[in-house]
């Protein structure tokens, strides 16, 4: 049953989604007929994607499946409270932390740099343990730029 | 035919161009298989040298750069999860599995033979269909190219691994994802909400990078029960024996690669997911699609590869580039002052002899210098604890992200296409839809469809009542036909004379 939910809930939302994206092309600037006009093709996506919503959502309805908000919104407070949610949540904020806060501070070498050897000893305990991580996250990072800065002339700071 | 081919490979077995094309296709793979580095580019970098080249010597290095990049970008797809080049995306669905089981060697042995074997077809069907196809190919108006988007969009929906309707959903949301930016008949702006840097569209390779790479990324600093992946170790005979046993399906995929080739505009991007899809669909285990399918990778790489001489058919005889690398030669000829085009075969037919025999001898240093440089990184690869190989992984992510444009916006992109990845996978929704559908749309279906109403003057009626297009519309209801009827019919009377002998 809750995958027969999930599809519902996913259904409905593809179909919402498909009414806005019919509606903003609707809006969109009009030089003559609609037809030929900019919306036309996402207009066209936007409707497809509607009749696919209503499909899906009505699938999983013959099959018992319903939208059960409070179910959903009750589960939230278990998905970032589980053990195997957190992890994953875990895994996403440090490179968030990494791409949001380090590269635009510090640039992209240096944020690198620190990123992975922070990476490195946290999570890898045999090079932590020899010490090398530090030799290893630093020589990546000259690899790197020496490959991308150097050999393909980008200009990466 | 044999005497030229005679001759070219005289003329090009020196020792100054067989080091041309060996550091064309050492440096096209490595610009191939590092994300946001993609084989345009390094053939665009390389131009640069060829300025003051004899025009040929030119034109012979960036072919054995786009052929190593074409191959090169399948190194870090089937390793890294990360797809070089667009063109490398389904092989990084199935080579990646095998990576994941210990079998990164056979993937890349694969990799390597298949596209030998796919150029070298390639190669055949340049030297003897080339003036056919590019006749037929001049028949394609915006009518057909629409009708070929809708194909891929038919294709993309097989993808997903046993919900048709799903694959639909996701593809036409990466068709409306591409919609984003300026509009590219008149110019203005659509869904960008008034910023800079959505007028200019979602950028292709960040949004894989995220879907594929990110994706990865979360999953590897996430579940820590994996240290390492295995290896079993292969030779390249190993590999060509596995080839030998699909080899009709390499011969076929081959055959649509270059078609695909020949018809500007469309290129390795979408052919790559035609071959992937002709795998799946002619396949007695189309269970193993997705969880690590040798016919799958022969299927996506054969037809990768077929592509690169189709692409030179409609430049050598007609002028018109067939991708990206092609138009870059183009132009580098232009500048030499020599101009491909319809009598350009018959003034100078020893070019296509020579570019034929380039690209075969081109073929054969990518199959050595592939298989080192490619086991090289399988081993790293392996000895390197799963968590370290994430981060380093989440790096190259940002890394080629930002590559690609020089542009900060483009790193959040791709992680904001890692975790919508992240999310479709929880939500029981297949991803590659998506990408096909953001291929497809925006060079694609979105472009072929206005213009094709502008064209007709906003009718509709040349979609179905052109020769080119009717043609068009019963292949696809065939192939449809054959995918999806043929097998429930053949089900059901199974079925029956089950129940008949039964009874």
């Amino acid at each position: 049953m809750p995958s027969m939910d999930r599809d519902f809930r996913v259904g409905c939302l593809v179909f919402l989604f498909g009414v806005t994206v019919s509606w903003l092309s609707l809006r969109l600037p009009m030089r003559g007929d609609f037809i030929e006009s900019p919306g036309i093709f996402p207009g066209l996506m936007g409707l497809l994607l509607t009749l696919f919503g209503a499909i899906l959502a009505g699938r999983s309805y013959r099959k018992g499946g319903r939208l059960r908000l409070g179910h959903f919104v009750r589960a939230i407070v278990p998905f970032f409270t589980s053990t195997e949610h957190r992890s994953v949540l875990l895994g996403i904020l440090f490179p968030a932390l990494y791409i949001f806060v380090g590269v635009p501070l510090i640039g992209f070498y240096p944020s690198s740099a620190l990123f992975l050897t922070v990476m490195f000893y946290l999570f890898v305990e045999k090079w932590r343990r020899r010490f090398v991580f530090l030799p290893v996250a630093i020589g990546l990072t000259v690899l790197l730029y020496l490959v991308f800065n150097k050999l393909f002339m980008l200009q990466i700071r | 035919m044999i005497a030229g081919l005679g001759k070219a490979f005289i003329d090009l077995s020196t020792p100054y161009g067989f080091w041309l094309m060996t550091i064309g296709v050492a440096l096209g793979i490595l610009g191939g298989a590092l994300p946001g580095v993609s084989t345009t580019m390094t053939v665009a970098l390389l131009a640069v040298f060829t300025f003051t080249m004899d025009p040929l010597w030119a034109i012979i290095l960036l072919s054995a750069v786009q052929l190593g990049g074409t191959y090169g970008g399948s190194i870090s797809a089937t390793v890294l999860n990360i797809p070089g080049t667009p063109a490398s995306a389904p092989t990084a669905i199935e080579g990646y599995q095998l990576t994941k089981k210990g079998e990164a060697e056979i993937a890349l042995g694969i990799n390597v033979f298949t596209s030998f074997m796919g150029n070298n077809m390639g190669l055949i069907m340049l030297l003897v269909t080339m003036p056919l196809f590019v006749k037929l190919s001049m028949m394609f108006g915006p009518w057909e190219m629409f009708w070929f988007g809708v194909f891929g969009v038919f294709i993309a929906a097989n993808l997903s691994e046993g919900d048709t309707l799903k694959g639909l959903i996701a593809a036409t949301i990466g068709l409306i994802l591409a919609c984003i930016g300026i509009d590219p008949i008149d110019g203005s702006p659509r869904f960008a909400f008034g910023t800079v840097y959505l007028s200019a569209g979602i950028p292709l390779i960040p949004a894989m990078i995220g879907l594929f790479g990110f994706t990865e990324v979360f999953d590897g600093l996430t579940d820590l029960k994996v240290s390492s992946f295995p290896l079993k170790k292969t030779s390249l005979v190993g590999a060509a024996r596995l080839w030998w046993k699909y080899r009709w399906l390499s011969v076929r995929t081959s055959v649509l690669g270059y078609i695909i080739g020949v018809a500007p505009g469309i290129g390795a991007s979408v052919s790559c997911w035609v071959g992937y899809d002709h795998a799946r669909t002619t396949s007695k285990e189309p269970e193993k699609f997705g969880q690590g399918s040798i016919e799958g990778l022969i299927g996506t790489e054969s037809c990768n590869m077929a592509n690169v001489p189709g692409a030179y058919a409609p430049v050598l005889s007609l002028g018109v580039p067939g991708d990206a690398p092609t138009a870059i030669m183009l132009g580098i000829l232009m500048l030499h002052g020599i101009r491909p085009g319809p009598m350009f075969m018959i003034t100078h037919p020893q070019w296509l002899y020579q570019i034929v025999v380039a690209l075969f001898i081109a073929g054969i240093l990518f199959v050595l210098i592939g298989t080192y440089a490619g086991k090289g990184l399988v081993r790293l690869f392996v000895s390197t604890p799963r968590t370290a190989m994430a981060a380093i992984v989440a790096v190259l992510c940002a890394l080629g992200a930002y590559a690609t444009n020089i542009n900060m916006t483009d790193i959040y992109t791709a992680f904001f296409f890692g975790v919508l990845g992240i999310i479709m996978r929880g939500l029981g929704m297949p991803v590659s839809p998506l990408v096909l559908g953001l291929i497809l749309g925006a060079d694609l279906l979105d472009v072929e469809f206005r213009r094709a109403l502008l064209a007709g003057k906003g009718s509709i009626a040349p979609f179905f009542t052109r020769s080119v297009s009717i043609a068009m519309l019963c292949f696809i209801a065939l192939v449809l036909f054959f995918e999806h009827a043929y097998p429930r019919i053949r089900g059901s009377r199974k079925k029956k004379d089950r129940t008949v002998i039964l009874e």
